[in-house]
């Protein structure tokens, strides 16, 4: 009997992770999910306290982690509106259903190598992977600008003052080296040091401006103050090459975790972690864009016909020079000075209650710091443990914006293999145009030791014990 | 439960959690295509317009003609004038108009030669003169300085004496340093009794000069040869008389200064004046403010004889306005166009005297109310024009008559209905498929005394309209500016106006496909009034553009 039990969850197992990887580009995967598959050594990353059940973990590089998706404060029928089989772009809908600032984040994660393994109390771990993270905010007041125009009654005669806006892409490297210690028997205390390495970055530190249009002569009469950092390792017209981003790119940072987690009996446990406190110091490949005077008005009447015509024809070099010198007018001067960007912190609280020894209700709460604002999350689950090899979990995610989001994932070990995807907001696949959630996270890892079949010598008698480490 | 109850209710749980995970990422494909295709986004019925300003310049009439062969005066009062010129048009040069021709000589001589015993000389004298040719009727030469010349004499004898020498004295040819007449020296020795003797010679006349009225005789233009034959005595039979027969030529003769009477000839000056100021005009009337237009020479001769200057002709034409053809009296009707001009004297020789003119009386006023777009003359300036042959004339080879002429226009005129068209090659060779709608919008800040209406069509190559810019009535799109009265006749105050022209789409492709622009304009001084423009006259032409930009294009 257990072993038919056992060939049918392979067959079912490898099913859902092929389907999962062909439908990995419609999904992503959030951290909160870590914390509902207690077989899973991945849940280290979102709490370095967290002792994996197993002597020796190895994750298959390139595929032991992959994580990608959205959170946002805007959804698809924001946009567009379905009538029949057709979508309607309307602009007072879009102007009616967006908040005063449109928050955006996007994010992939692919973990490169990992490995972990326990001597006695002490757990070591390390890993290498390759992180994007893109946030954006933007001020209701653009998006109307962009919809109507200038030209329109409504900023005709009118200024228009864009703030609220701001943008931060980071792609950088992590090399993280982690180290959990068992204090008690009740309590772990874990932490990870890492060294980042800054691939490229695009982010605002100042992005505000002011237009006014003259109703009569379209005269333009503008204010910035805008501060613009980039450090782009792929130049233009070369197009991207391998190099750019796996040789060293001397833009450096560091960041580290820290948790801790405590079981309060067989029933209770709670952990809580400080994710990714950091920044990196942007280096090399610089560019950087910012309003030399932030209190310079300065307007635009149109071109003066006698610089641009010659020999009875347009000068069509001067023009491109005079476009060239409008950026100068507006005092955006262009530098190459070292910066510094924060890495999205995060805090997460965590608390787990054991029903029976097959059950575990779990709650999390999370803050991520972004560069202008926070974002809590706060997610419930159920798992369900149907083998000591295999965990099945169903989510329930809060946002700021979104008050239904229905999670979904599961874990299982095949022999030394380990499989497992998760996804937060699976309801976006019947209803994607309602998501401003979507996360998913998929991999594979090869483990070995599972230290239960120890503990189940130990606690001979006992039917499928809950793992005292991620309890 | 039992063991078999609890294993099926996990292999129903496992079952059920399996379909729905197929069910979610079937269902969430297709609503992925759904919800993102973008063939299904309905194409909107608004467009953001956005505005831009386009152009912001100020016009002055520098700007208007600075590049054109127009120069613009500014005169003491501010006003402006046009002013087409003529500068440093020459009649040919006297070398260049005066021709001395070649001369050609042929004397035959008999002479008796008595018998000598050696030992004693004899010498004889004879002369021979021919008259000099000219090229015109009653040249007298009273000395030519040469720059050129060749004089060739060839002559023979048949005397039969052992020693005999000849000597030609030239009695015009004198040398310049020296002031010593040219002398050929000739041995005719004929010891051996041959029937002939020959003689010949060649020289360059360069050194030489030729003076006509020093050798003593009293006819004009009489070239002189002076013989001198010097005979040694000998036992040789006399076989008197003897020949002797001299013969020659003076070719390419040029001069660098002449002395004397140079007779009548007609130095010529013709060229056009451009009057860029019509040259758009196709109808419409302009009427010139009193004494607008005038006309002035200032011509320099530097022959040193009288010159009359006659104009053989001298008129406008238009191509616009008719008569299309208006003579000038340059003093007035019925005066013909002559007048004298002042010539150097022989202390100024080399340098040319100045004679300025200004037309008071002409008919310029009249003729411009034609809009004129060239004025012709042709000018011939004669020498001695009494032919009073006693003159005393002096002309270096160089020695011409020069010419600056000046029509000056005022711009003191009122117009009206004056109507200029002008055609451009016209390739907007762009994809606007961007573009849904273009409002373009001018704003005219005009201190110009000049309302404008205008149209813009564009054609294909053949110049078949295809579409126009302006489709409303109100095509007054600068408004001109209010003007004071007399005597100053000077705008008060600016004026503005805005005009808007909408294009839609169909018009913008339209626009697309024309080759040629043609623009007319409708010019009238503001409420057709008499004005004149000043230096601080301008107008400022501002274009802005709201682009309804085509959300749906790629």
């Amino acid at each position: 009997m257990k072993i038919i039990r056992h060939n049918n969850s392979k067959k079912y197992l490898i099913i859902l992770f092929t389907l999962a990887l062909t439908s990995f580009s419609a999904y992503g995967q959030l951290e909160r999910s870590l914390f509902y598959l207690p077989i899973l050594p991945n849940a280290r990353t979102v709490n370095p306290a967290i002792i994996p059940s197993y002597k020796l973990y190895v994750g298959i590089p390139f595929v032991s982690s992959v994580k990608t998706g959205f959170d946002n404060n805007f959804k698809h029928e924001d946009l567009f509106i379905k009538k029949g089989d057709s979508l309607y772009l309307d602009r007072d809908h879009i102007l009616n259903r967006i908040d005063d600032e449109t928050k955006g984040n996007i994010n992939l994660m692919d973990e490169v190598f990992a490995v972990g393994f326990k001597l006695k109390k002490n757990y070591f771990h390390f890993r290498i992977a390759e992180m994007m993270n893109t946030n954006f905010s933007i001020g209701k007041e653009f998006f109307r600008f962009v919809l109507y125009g200038n030209g329109s009654d409504h900023y005709l005669g009118n200024t228009v003052t864009f703030d609220k806006n701001s943008f931060n892409l980071t792609y950088y490297r992590e090399y993280s080296l982690g180290y959990t210690r068992q204090i008690t028997d009740k309590l772990n205390l874990g932490v990870n040091l890492k060294y980042l390495q800054g691939i490229a970055n695009i982010s605002t530190e100042d992005m505000e401006a002011s237009l006014y249009t003259d109703p009569n002569d379209f005269t333009l009469s503008a204010q910035t103050n805008i501060r613009i950092n980039t450090s782009i390792p792929w130049k233009k017209g070369s197009g991207f090459q391998p190099a750019d981003v796996f040789t060293v790119t001397g833009n450096s940072g560091f960041a580290f975790d820290i948790g801790g987690q405590y079981l309060l009996n067989n029933k209770w446990s709670f952990s809580a972690s400080v994710l990714d406190l950091g920044n990196i110091k942007w280096n090399n490949n610089l560019k950087n864009f910012k309003t030399k005077d932030p209190d310079k008005m300065v307007s635009f009447s149109g071109f003066d016909l006698d610089d641009f015509l010659e020999d009875g024809g347009l000068d069509r070099d001067h023009i491109n020079d005079v476009l060239d010198s409008l950026s100068n007018e507006l005092g955006i001067v262009e530098t190459e000075e070292s910066y510094n960007t924060k890495i999205p912190t995060s805090i997460t609280a965590n608390a787990n209650y054991n029903l029976g020894t097959n059950n575990r209700f779990s709650g999390v709460f999370g803050i991520q710091f972004l560069e202008d604002w926070s974002w809590p999350t706060f997610s419930l689950a159920y798992t369900r443990y149907f083998t000591r090899d295999v965990n099945m979990m169903l989510s329930y995610t809060v946002t700021p914006n979104s008050f239904f989001n229905l999670g979904g994932g599961f874990a299982a070990n095949i022999g030394p293999a380990q499989f497992y995807l998760v996804a937060e907001n699976f309801m976006a696949s019947f209803a994607l145009s309602k998501a401003e959630l979507l996360q998913i996270r998929f991999g594979i890892n090869l483990v070995f030791g599972k230290t239960w079949k120890k503990e189940k010598k130990k606690k001979k008698g006992e039917e499928k014990p809950v793992d005292e480490n991620n309890s | 439960m039992n063991k078999r109850k609890k294993h099926h209710l996990i292999r129903q749980i496992r079952t059920i959690i399996l379909i729905f995970l197929l069910s979610t990422v079937f269902v969430s494909c297709d609503k992925f295509k759904d919800d993102f295709d973008p063939d299904k986004v309905v194409v909107p019925d608004w467009n953001p317009e956005f505005a831009v300003p386009l152009i912001n310049s100020t016009f002055t009439i520098t700007d208007f003609f600075g590049d054109s062969n127009v120069y613009i005066k500014t005169n003491p009062d501010h006003s402006l004038s046009f002013i087409y010129g003529v500068d440093d048009l020459s009649s040919p040069t006297a070398e260049e108009v005066m021709n001395i021709p070649d001369q050609n000589f042929n004397f035959m001589q008999q002479y008796d030669v008595p018998s000598l015993p050696p030992g004693v000389l004899d010498t004889l004298n004879l002369d021979f003169e021919f008259p000099f040719l000219t090229d015109t009727t009653g040249q007298r030469l009273d000395s030519i300085f040469l720059k050129s010349g060749e004089l060739y004499i060839h002559g023979t004898t048949n005397l039969n004496r052992d020693t005999v020498s000849l000597r030609v004295t030239v009695a015009n040819m004198i040398d310049k340093e020296t002031g010593v007449p040219l002398l050929f020296e000739f041995p005719l020795n004929n010891p051996d009794q041959q029937e002939w003797v020959e003689f010949e010679q060649q020289i360059d006349m360069t050194k030489y000069y030729m003076a006509f009225n020093n050798i003593g005789t009293t006819a004009d233009n009489t070239f002189v040869f002076l013989i001198e034959i010097v005979i040694h005595g000998d036992e040789n039979p006399d076989l008197s008389p003897y020949d002797l027969n001299i013969d020659g030529y003076i070719k390419n003769i040029g001069f660098e200064r002449f002395f004397g009477y140079m007779g009548q000839y007609d130095f010529t000056m013709n060229d056009s004046l451009d009057i860029n100021l019509f040259d758009k005009t196709i109808s419409g009337g302009i009427q010139v403010g009193p004494g607008a237009i005038s006309l002035s020479m200032d011509i320099g001769n530097s022959l040193g004889l009288p010159v009359m200057i006659a104009a053989n002709e001298l008129y406008v034409t238009s191509e616009s306005t008719p008569p299309y053809h208006v003579d000038i009296n340059l003093f007035g009707a019925g005066v013909p166009n002559i007048f004298t001009i002042n010539a150097p004297d022989i202390s100024h020789i080399g340098e040319s005297a100045e004679t300025n003119l200004n037309f008071v009386n002409t008919n310029l006023d009249e003729a411009f109310n034609i809009s004129p777009n060239k004025l012709y003359f042709d000018l011939i300036a004669v020498s001695n024009p009494q032919g009073d042959t006693t003159v005393e004339n002096f002309v270096l080879d160089t020695s011409l008559i020069t010419l600056d002429m000046n029509l000056e226009v005022k711009l003191f005129a009122s117009i009206s209905d004056f109507v200029v068209e002008d055609t451009v090659d016209f390739d907007l060779d762009q994809n606007v498929d961007e573009i849904n709608n273009l409002l373009i919008r001018l704003n005219t800040i005009n201190r110009f005394p000049l309302a404008a209406s205008i149209q813009v069509y564009f054609t294909d190559a053949d110049y078949q309209v295809l579409d126009s810019l302006i489709v409303q009535q109100d095509n007054m799109i600068v408004e001109g500016a209010p003007i004071g009265g007399p005597p100053e006749y000077r705008v008060t105050d600016s004026t503005w106006k805005m005009t808007d022209f909408n294009l839609p789409k169909q018009k913008i492709q339209n626009i697309l496909t024309a080759e040629k622009l043609l623009l007319r304009a409708s010019l009238s001084t503001t409420d057709g009034q008499l004005c004149i423009i000043y230096d601080d006259y301008s107008i400022t032409i501002k274009i802005g553009t709201i682009v309804g930009v085509n959300i749906t294009s790629n």
